[in-house]
This record gives structure tokens, sequence and C-alpha cells, in this order.
């Protein structure tokens, strides 16, 4: 494997580990803890969940390196990114997409972070949904 | 619409892998053997969704794994049929001409001990279990990854 795939593979396994704790902990377990009885097993189990300290950060660390190193592989370099040649083609408009997207979801983890807000939480999965879906189309072009 | 069901689905089952990891883990450092057990026992017997349905309808939340495991195998077998592969090629063999054929072996070999270490997880806790569970998850992932690349 060369240094473009361990970079896929590694872009690939932080957004898996960072969205599958967020979408697994925010519909699966996070709501079946808040309702376990008695009260005080709950609050036990919610402590457990925030024992190892939040995913966000680390991921993002990981994504946006391999990020700029894929791109730098592929051929980009600053003068088109800071020039916007970069985002002319199709390919370069789905990046645009996916990288104002992901400003979002940085902007929620400096904002929000684990703080319960839940129209806030919403809205971020909706936002990781979406660059799901603009990544699958970016491997396409 | 087929890869994108696929991803999230991966999504949700290396989320799933990941929580029962880390609250595995996590317990058994705060606390030591019963109440340890005891706490993860209310997990594995706790059923989602907790409201909305009524309660026959509720499945066990280790079970959730059934669901995400179902889309990835639809969505995964629907995506080979497109690219022309079915089953009669995994039977016969001729999968393994391809050096995407060899990494889909790959791939499917690790999701069947995937699913065959959830069995033993849902009949026996044994810790180290969860943590496997994770690690193929996320080698499935890599498998998937280097099949595209």
């Amino acid at each position: 494997m060369d240094g473009y795939g361990v970079c896929v593979g590694l872009h690939v396994v932080a957004m898996l580990l960072w969205f599958g704790h967020m979408f697994f902990g925010t519909l699966f377990s996070g709501i079946v803890i808040k309702k376990i009885t008695p009260t005080s097993t709950a609050r036990e189990l919610r402590e457990l969940t925030l024992m190892w300290g939040g995913l966000g950060w680390p991921a993002l660390v990981v994504l946006t390196t391999t990020g700029i190193l894929m791109l730098g592989m592929r051929g980009a370099t600053w003068p088109d990114v800071l020039s916007g040649a970069l985002f002319q083609s199709r390919g370069g408009g789905l990046l645009a997409t996916k990288l104002i997207l992901v400003a979002g979801m940085v902007l929620y983890q400096a904002v929000f972070g684990h703080w319960p807000a839940p129209r806030a939480i919403l809205g971020n999965m909706l936002v990781a949904c979406a660059v799901v879906g603009v990544s699958v189309l970016f491997t396409r072009t | 619409m087929l890869v994108y069901v696929h991803v999230m689905s991966a999504i949700l089952l290396v989320g799933y892998s990941l929580f029962w990891a880390l609250m595995t883990a996590a317990a058994h450092r705060r606390f030591q053997g019963v109440p340890a057990a005891r706490l993860l026992d209310t997990l594995y017997a706790a059923h989602w969704p907790p409201l909305g349905l009524p309660p026959r309808w509720r499945i066990a939340l280790p079970n959730v794994v059934w669901i995400f495991l179902g889309g990835l195998v639809v969505s995964g077998l629907w995506l080979l049929a497109v690219r022309g592969i079915t089953l009669h090629h995994v039977w016969q063999g001729s999968l393994l001409e391809s050096r995407f054929g060899q990494v889909l072996t790959v791939k499917l070999l690790l999701v069947a001990v995937f699913v065959i270490n959830s069995l033993l997880l849902l009949v026996g806790r044994v810790r180290g279990f969860v943590h496997v569970n994770l690690l193929v998850a996320v080698a499935i992932a890599l498998a998937s990854t280097f099949m595209m690349h």
C-alpha cells in the first residue's frame, strides 16, 4: 500500500470512529441510558460514557492532516487553494462543499462540545450525514 | 445511494463496536468485579428504542447490531450485483482471480468473523470479545478502503 492508500485508510477510520461514536451515542445508547432506572444507575452509565473523553478533536486532527496530505499527493498546491482554482472542477466543487460542512462541524465542536444541546446535536448529525454523502460523490470523481 | 447506505451502516457498526469496547473497559476500570458486571448487565438488558414502540417490538441494545449488519449485507450484495459479481462467483472461487476479488474475499471473511464474534458475545459476555469486535470492524473498513483504492 502506498502513502496515499495509508492516508485514505487513516482518514476513513478516523471518520468511522468519530461519526460512529456520534451517531450510535445519540440515536441508540444515549437515549437508552437516559431511560434506565434507577436514575443512579443511569447516572453511573452516563459517567462511564464520558470517561475516555471525546473523539471530535483527535479525529479532526487526523482528518485534517490526512486530508491535506492527500490533496498534496493529488497535485494540489497552496496557490491552487488560495486562488480558488482547486475548486473549479466538479471534484473541486464537491471538496469545497465538504470543507464548508466540516467547518460547520468544527464550529459545533468548539461551541457545544459535549454540552446538552439537542437541536445543535441534531444539526451536527445532519451535517455529518451530508459530509458522508459529499465524500461518497467526491470519491467517484 | 447504495454506497451511501453501505457507508452509513458501516459507521453505525463501528460506533456500536466502539461503544461496547469503551463501556466495558470503563466499567472494569472504574469498578471491580460485581459492580462492573452489574452495570454492564443493566446495559445489556436495556431495550431500544426506550419509547415510541410497544415493549414487544423493542430489541435488546446488543441486538441492534443485526440491523446494521442487515443494512451492510443487503446494500453490499446489491452493489456486487451491480458490478456483475454474484454468489456463484464466490462459490466457484473465480472471485480470487482479481485483486479486487481477493480483497473482497478477505473482507467477507472478516465480516464472518464479526458475525460469529457477535453471536458469541450475545451468548456469553467474554470481555476480550468486545475489543476483538472493534478491531475486526476497523479491519473491515480498512479492507473496504483498500478494495476501492
